[in-house]
């Protein structure tokens, strides 16, 4: 991280410092050779490569809990239900036990026993049955793990592919990324990227044909290209997690959007915290 | 005189043999002479029945009797035609209308500072939904700003491009998505079994 901080610094047209790289950055995997096609050699204005990248998000799958104002309004308002509210036929029931028991009380001669159910017996036996039920655990395993390839983990929040890909000599936590292709639209290039990065079984769902984000950031001065244009494409997980990763990423992990200061860049965050909405 | 007793002799046979002719509807004679006499279907006539006298008044009646019927079949239509379905979940039986004094709960006394602090409470729920909205309303603006920024550059680039960007994307609608809940579904748990009976009544 702190390597590509410095390199970005380092690209600024202010510092005069330079960084021989064999490669231009950007370019990845089985794009790595750079025809004479990709780059519209015009030595007066350099071009851009063109990147689609997929943000993946794999939505809340449990309800937030709530926090300090919401759990007391929520409090408050259950109250002044049971204010509101007229006697119910259980509390009705409860009452004429109150009634029937305060008569046997009275006279002790009345105490043979009745086919009747108190309510408390019958609430009781609710409970038994309402505790033989365990529902799924709000906190699973991956959580206790902290198992970051895990789509079971963070279940109350948004969660987002990224994937340490080869950018140009350094291993970078981005979204997945690949350079565009002639001949398809920018959306294509992002379906194909995770088709190819993420295997058969991801199944997802792509908002739209436009591009939701852009990010650009510039190669070394001598390379023949100025640098890379990444366009995102939004997209929901909807089943299946990452199978089969190809050569060319090297590491995945499913993070939320606090933990993606803790991988990327500063300037790519900035590009990228602005379309993905996490309350 | 030959012939004469001949045809003679041929008529006595035909009379005799009455029961042959009747299965003939027409006696079509051969004879080269003129015959006379036939036994015709005639016979089989039947005189006329006798007419029933109906009397007018009776049938004015019985008339009356059918139209009233119908009227009566008519307005009993109407009104159910009227009667709409009832809808049981708004509708507040008897029963529990009887009951609603019984079902009377004894409010409990609210203190002042109670109610002060509801008060406050709803106060300060209205202003934290209100700075939610704010934040939801500013991230929503920042996503769009990021989305025209994004088409802008690409259209820098490649209008072909640009133009495949703001494409309808017609495979995204209907858009479904369930949850979230608030826990998840167990994966592979049955159900235990029951049986399924449907109480609820039919109103054709």
């Amino acid at each position: 991280m702190q390597k590509f901080v410095s390199f970005i610094s380092s690209v600024s047209r202010l510092c005069p410092a330079k960084i021989s790289v064999n490669q231009p950055f950007g370019i990845c995997g089985r794009l790595m050779s750079v025809s004479s096609q990709d780059i519209l050699t015009d030595d007066h204005s350099k071009k851009w490569h063109l990147f689609s990248a997929v943000c993946l998000e794999r939505l809340p799958q449990i309800s937030a809990n709530l926090n300090e104002i919401e759990n007391k309004y929520l409090n408050f308002m259950n109250q002044l239900e049971i204010e509101n509210s007229l006697l119910s036929d259980h509390e009705l029931r409860f009452q004429e036990d109150k009634k029937i028991a305060a008569k046997k009380h009275d006279d002790s001669d009345l105490k043979e026993e009745t086919a009747r159910k108190t309510t408390t017996e019958i609430e009781d036996l609710w409970e038994i049955e309402y505790n033989s039920f365990t529902p799924a655990p709000r906190i699973t395993e991956a959580d206790k793990s902290n198992d970051l390839k895990s789509l079971e983990r963070c279940l109350d929040g948004k969660l987002i592919l990224l994937v340490k890909q080869k950018l140009g000599t350094q291993e970078t936590w981005v979204m997945p990324q690949s350079r565009h292709q002639p001949g398809e639209s920018m959306r294509q290039t992002a379906e194909r990227i995770l088709h190819q990065y993420c295997g058969e079984k991801m199944k997802s769902l792509f908002l739209g044909n436009a591009p939701c984000g852009y990010h650009k950031y510039k190669y070394p001065r001598d390379a023949d290209v100025f640098g890379a244009k990444v366009f995102f494409f939004k997209a929901f997980h909807q089943d299946g997690n990452v199978s089969e990763i190809c050569p060319e990423i090297i590491d995945y992990s499913w993070v939320t959007k606090k933990e993606l200061p803790q991988y990327l860049s500063p300037v790519y965050l900035e590009s990228v915290n602005k379309f993905i909405i996490d309350f | 005189m030959f012939n004469m007793a001949a045809s003679l002799g041929f008529l006595t046979k035909s009379l005799l043999n009455l029961r042959l002719s009747t299965t003939c509807y027409r006696w079509i004679h051969m004879q080269e002479t003129p015959l006379n006499i036939h036994v015709t279907s005639a016979l089989w006539g039947v005189p006329m029945k006798k007419k029933r006298k109906v009397d007018p008044q009776l049938a004015i009646m019985r008339e009356q009797k059918k139209k009233r019927k119908i009227e009566k079949q008519i307005r009993r239509l109407e009104k159910y035609a009227q009667k709409l379905k009832p809808i049981e979940e708004i509708q507040i039986s008897n029963q529990l209308q009887q009951e609603t004094k019984l079902r009377q709960r004894r409010n409990t006394v609210i203190s002042f500072e109670e109610s002060e602090e509801r008060v406050k409470l709803v106060k300060q729920w209205s202003q934290y939904q209100q700075k939610l909205f704010g934040e939801e309303m500013k991230a929503l603006a920042l996503a769009e700003l990021a989305q025209q920024k994004a088409l802008t550059e690409l259209r820098k680039e490649s209008e072909e491009l640009y133009q495949m960007a703001i494409q309808m994307d017609a495979k995204l609608i209907p858009f479904k998505h369930e949850g979230p809940l608030y826990t998840v579904a167990i994966s592979d748990y049955k159900a235990p079994d029951g049986e399924y009976n449907d109480i609820s009544r039919k109103w054709d």
